[in-house]
This record gives structure tokens, C-alpha cells and sequence, in this order.
């Protein structure tokens, strides 16, 4: 994408209001993380937020990207739809669910924590994703057919 | 050419081409970031109800009803931050080709703009996640979870206004009927997509969006909306799940108490402010009468569950003891050590006729899990401040 040059750069009177207010309740929220984090923490908190913000820009989109451009090159125009949104729909189910299928907070003595079988879970709403998009497909490939002579 | 480079060339081939693609165009963004705006707004907003509730301010007090009006705001918490997480990944997506525009900035303005960028998404990604590792009871995070995800929830606020405020000429413009249907792509509005890029990509696209927000909801709002509960594939709790049907936070044994709460000689201590101490065994405690109320359960991790309690009313023990009306109670419980073996009940809430000092649930008699053999049991409070394994109330 090339740089717009019309309008970027240019601020009006709400940039320069959002940037008071925002800046304002922005350090106030950085004087209570220096405050009552503890010691050596803002740092490491610092490093989370600018880690997951690289994973997401450096790693994440970009192979969403190549994924997708991927799928565009296999499939053709009337199926790649159907499937990028249940990829796209799976990996948001796997990537939600991560926690709890590896149940890294489940704690022995407590069956309450984690209780269910979610793998099992994922599993019925990844077959159901698929089935949709079969849906969605047939249905497309329905309208779209060629009328009998 | 390597691999890596093949994959780069792609992408930025990718970032060209997006300009004439409506899903990357202001008014899809403006759409997602709109949504956003509001499910942050609701965010933050019950998050602060929770954090005031669990750090009382001299200009807040809880209220002590509706009852479950505590269930509705963190319900209403941990729900939109599930359904925001597909919001957030499809926003980022949708203007990722923007990151990658060149030159990077073209004055301060633009610079402080872009730079703000890195508070709001970091702090975005940054909620979400110890969010949800939160609720599945997940702690990676090398400090301390509620005070790093309150404090970075202003920062990132904050962040949000400031792109708000240099966002907002573009959001209209964006949404305005005009644009709606031939103008995408770049921040002027003057390119027309091509004849190969179908505007209804955009409706389909936040039909998928929708459909991932709507998907994570329904797989795990039943831990707290009761009709919902078959549905909740993914929920990290199950209200009916537990010991006595229902969910514990921490057990007797985590807390160390199962000994002491078995103790033939517990006895509840009313002290402070009063005419008249008062010591109770659980005898004396059943003597005074024990009355019901329907209270709901819930907790700082969304779920919560309606039970039927039966125990004595704190009112009548401040009554019996002598208390001053307007005073607040302290109450503490056998467990050591930890920030949630005490709480506060302010004056209204102490004298709230369905606050109790529960001895039963469902007709049963308190498992240790649940606090036998006496909790607090109150209306509109997070389930960590209905102390469990009460052994004193401390009139202040």
C-alpha cells in the first residue's frame, strides 16, 4: 500500500483532544503500574504487551496472509470463500480452546476447574464449522448451476 | 529467491493489491472499530464496577441490590472479552496492510499517532489474553494478574482515545451513505475498487467475524445464562459442576483449613463497635433462627450460579451485639495468608435482609469446599468476597 497523501498527517481538533484526554488516562494507568506492580514487574509487563503486539505483527498476520493467498491459489473463486472462513473460524476455536484442552490450570482436588472434555468439545464445533461451510458451498454451487435444455 | 523472500514478496504483492479490497478498506475498519470501541467501553466499564467492588473508594459504595446485579456486570465482563477476541484479530487483520505503509510517518502528528498504536493493540492483545488465561485458571504472567490487567486496561483506554480522537473525521467519512457502496481503500477516499473485487466481500466477511464472536459466545455464556448451559462446549466452569452442584474456587484443603473448620469448638466471634461481644457456637447460631434467601454465586471469572441459602442474618447478630447503625463490618475466616480469607460489608450490605451467615445450600448442610461451617452469603458481591469459613465480624 502506497502512503495517502491527502489527508495523512493532517489533525484537526479531536486528534489533538483525544491525544490530551488519552495521553492523561494513559499515564495514569503507567503511575499505577509503576505504583503497585512490584518491583522489576512494569518492565516485564512492558515486554508482554510489545511481545504479543510482534508476535501478532511479525509472525500472526503474516502467515495469515500467506495462508489465505495459499488457499486463493489451490481453490478456485467459488470455494475458496466458504473454506477461508471455516479455517479461519477453526483456528480461532483451536487457538481459543489451547488452555483448555491442554488444561494447564486444572488442579488436582478441584474437579470443578476445567470440567469438561475439551477436546471433545473442539471437535464437535470444528465438525460443525465444516459442515456449515459444506452448506454454504452445496448451496452456492445450488444457485450457481447450469439450467437444464 | 528463498523461501522467506518468496513469502515477502507475497505479502507486500498482498498489501497493494488490498487497496482496491473492501475488506481492508475505512469502512470495514470503521465497522470492526466500532465494535470494538464498544466492547472495550463495556469492558472497562464493568471491569471498574468489579475493581471497586473489591477496592471499596470512599465515594463508592457497593449497593446491596439489585442482587444480581454484580452476576450481570462480570458475566456481561467475561463475555464481550470473548467475543472481542475475534473482533480484535479480524480488526488487526483488516488493516494490517496499513502497518505496512510506507513511509512510516510523515510528520510528529502521524508519528504520535502511529506510536500510540503500540499501547493500544499490545494492550489490547495483552487483555485478552490474561483475560481468558484468567478465567481457565492460567497464570504464565510473572506478576500479579488483576493489578497488571486493571492498570494496562487505562493505558490501553487511553490508547483508544487517542486513536479515536485521530480516527474519528475518517470514521465518519468512512460510514457515511456515500462511501458505502464505490469508495474504499485509501485515507483520501479517491480509488475505486476494481472490477475484480466484489463489494460484497466486506458483508461476507463480517458475517464470518460475527459468526466467530457469536461461535466463542454461545460456546461459553452458559457458565453463567442458565438456558444456555447445554451450549457451553468451551466454557472454563460449569454452574452445575462441582461439589455440592456448583463450582469451587479454592477448596479446604487448598486453603488449609480442614481441620480448623472441623474443630468441635468453632465459634464465631462478633467484636468492635458493639455493646455486647458475642461468642457462637453454630448451637447458639441456629437458636437466634435461620432464614433463606435466593442469592446468586458469582465470580470474578464469569460464572455464577443461584442457590438457596439458609443461614442467620448479619442484621439481626449487629442487633443482638449492640452495633451502631452506619457501621460497616470486617469479616475474617479461617484461612491464612491469602488476600481473600476476609472482606468488607458496608453498611447498607451488612443490614441487607437477604445478607446471611449461611449454614446450608439447597436444604444441605455447607461442604468444607463451600465454607462449612459458616460463609458469607450476600447480595450484588464477586464470589471472593463472600468469605468462606467465617469465624469473625468485626463491627468498624
Amino acid at each position: 500500500m502506497t502512503a495517502p497523501t491527502t489527508e495523512r498527517g493532517r489533525y484537526g481538533p479531536t486528534f489533538w483532544i483525544g491525544l490530551a484526554v488519552g495521553g492523561a488516562v494513559m499515564a495514569y494507568g503507567a503511575r499505577g503500574i509503576g505504583a503497585d506492580l512490584g518491583s522489576g514487574n512494569p518492565a516485564k509487563l512492558a515486554t508482554w504487551v510489545v511481545g504479543l503486539d510482534l508476535l501478532h505483527d511479525l509472525v500472526v498476520a503474516p502467515a495469515l496472509v500467506v495462508v489465505g493467498l495459499a488457499v486463493g491459489v489451490v481453490l478456485g473463486p467459488r470455494v475458496r470463500g466458504p473454506i477461508r472462513a471455516a479455517m479461519a473460524l477453526t483456528g480461532l476455536v483451536v487457538l481459543f480452546s489451547i488452555p483448555l484442552i491442554t488444561a494447564w490450570g486444572r488442579r488436582a482436588g478441584n474437579s470443578s476447574t476445567l470440567p469438561l472434555n475439551y477436546a471433545h468439545s473442539v471437535a464437535i464445533i470444528v465438525t460443525a464449522i465444516w459442515l456449515v461451510a459444506l452448506g454454504v458451498f452445496g448451496a452456492r454451487a445450488w444457485r450457481n448451476r447450469e439450467p437444464r435444455r | 529467491m528463498s523461501t522467506a523472500g518468496t513469502a515477502l514478496g507475497q505479502v507486500a504483492a498482498w498489501r497493494d493489491r488490498s487497496d482496491a479490497d473492501p475488506r481492508h478498506d475505512e469502512r470495514t475498519a470503521a465497522i470492526l472499530g466500532i465494535s470494538l470501541g464498544v466492547c472495550f467501553a463495556i469492558c472497562f466499564l464493568t471491569g471498574l464496577y468489579s475493581h471497586l467492588a473489591q477496592h471499596p473508594a470512599s465515594w463508592f459504595h457497593l449497593p446491596a441490590s439489585p442482587a444480581g446485579l454484580y452476576r450481570l456486570t462480570q458475566g456481561l465482563h467475561v463475555a464481550t472479552g470473548i467475543a472481542t477476541v475475534p473482533l480484535l484479530l479480524a480488526k488487526l487483520w483488516a488493516v494490517f496492510p496499513r502497518l505496512l505503509a510506507w513511509p512510516v510517518f510523515v510528520n510528529v502528528a502521524h508519528a504520535v499517532e502511529r506510536l500510540a498504536l503500540l499501547p493500544l493493540v499490545g494492550g489490547a492483545l495483552f487483555l485478552l489474553f490474561s483475560g481468558v488465561a484468567n478465567i481457565d485458571q492460567w497464570y504464565p504472567l510473572p506478576f500479579f494478574f488483576p493489578t497488571a490487567h486493571y492498570w494496562m486496561a487505562w493505558v490501553t483506554i487511553g490508547a483508544l482515545l487517542v486513536h479515536l480522537g485521530a480516527k474519528l473525521p475518517t470514521t465518519r467519512r468512512a460510514l457515511a451513505p456515500a462511501s458505502a457502496s464505490a469508495l474504499v481503500g485509501t485515507e483520501g477516499g479517491t480509488a475505486r475498487i476494481e472490477p475484480d473485487h466484489d463489494p460484497a466481500a466486506r458483508r461476507r466477511f463480517l458475517t464470518a467475524v460475527g459468526a466467530g464472536a457469536g461461535l466463542l459466545t454461545l460456546a461459553t455464556v452458559g457458565q453463567t445464562i442458565a438456558p444456555l448451559q447445554r451450549l457451553a462446549l468451551l466454557a472454563p466452569r460449569h454452574p452445575d459442576l462441582g461439589t455440592q452442584g456448583f463450582p469451587v474456587n479454592k477448596t479446604a484443603a487448598e486453603a488449609g483449613i480442614v481441620a480448623a473448620a472441623q474443630d468441635p469448638g468453632y465459634r464465631l466471634l462478633v467484636t468492635g463497635r458493639v455493646t455486647t461481644p458475642l461468642t457462637l457456637s453454630l448451637a447458639d447460631l441456629r437458636a437466634i433462627g435461620l432464614h433463606e434467601a435466593n442469592l446468586p454465586i458469582a465470580c470474578v471469572e464469569g460464572w455464577s450460579v443461584t442457590k438457596r441459602w439458609r443461614g442467620v442474618r448479619i442484621a439481626d447478630l449487629l442487633a443482638r451485639a449492640g452495633a451502631q447503625d452506619g457501621t460497616g463490618v470486617f469479616v475474617t475466616g479461617l484461612e491464612q495468608g491469602g488476600l481473600y480469607g476476609q472482606s468488607i460489608l458496608n453498611p447498607d450490605q451488612a443490614r441487607s435482609r437477604d445478607t446471611l451467615l449461611a449454614l446450608e445450600v439447597d436444604g444441605d448442610a455447607l461442604a468444607l469446599d463451600h465454607g462449612f461451617p459458616l460463609r458469607l452469603i450476600a447480595p450484588d458481591r464477586p464470589g471472593v468476597m463472600q468469605t468462606k469459613w467465617v469465624t469473625g465480624l468485626e463491627v468498624r
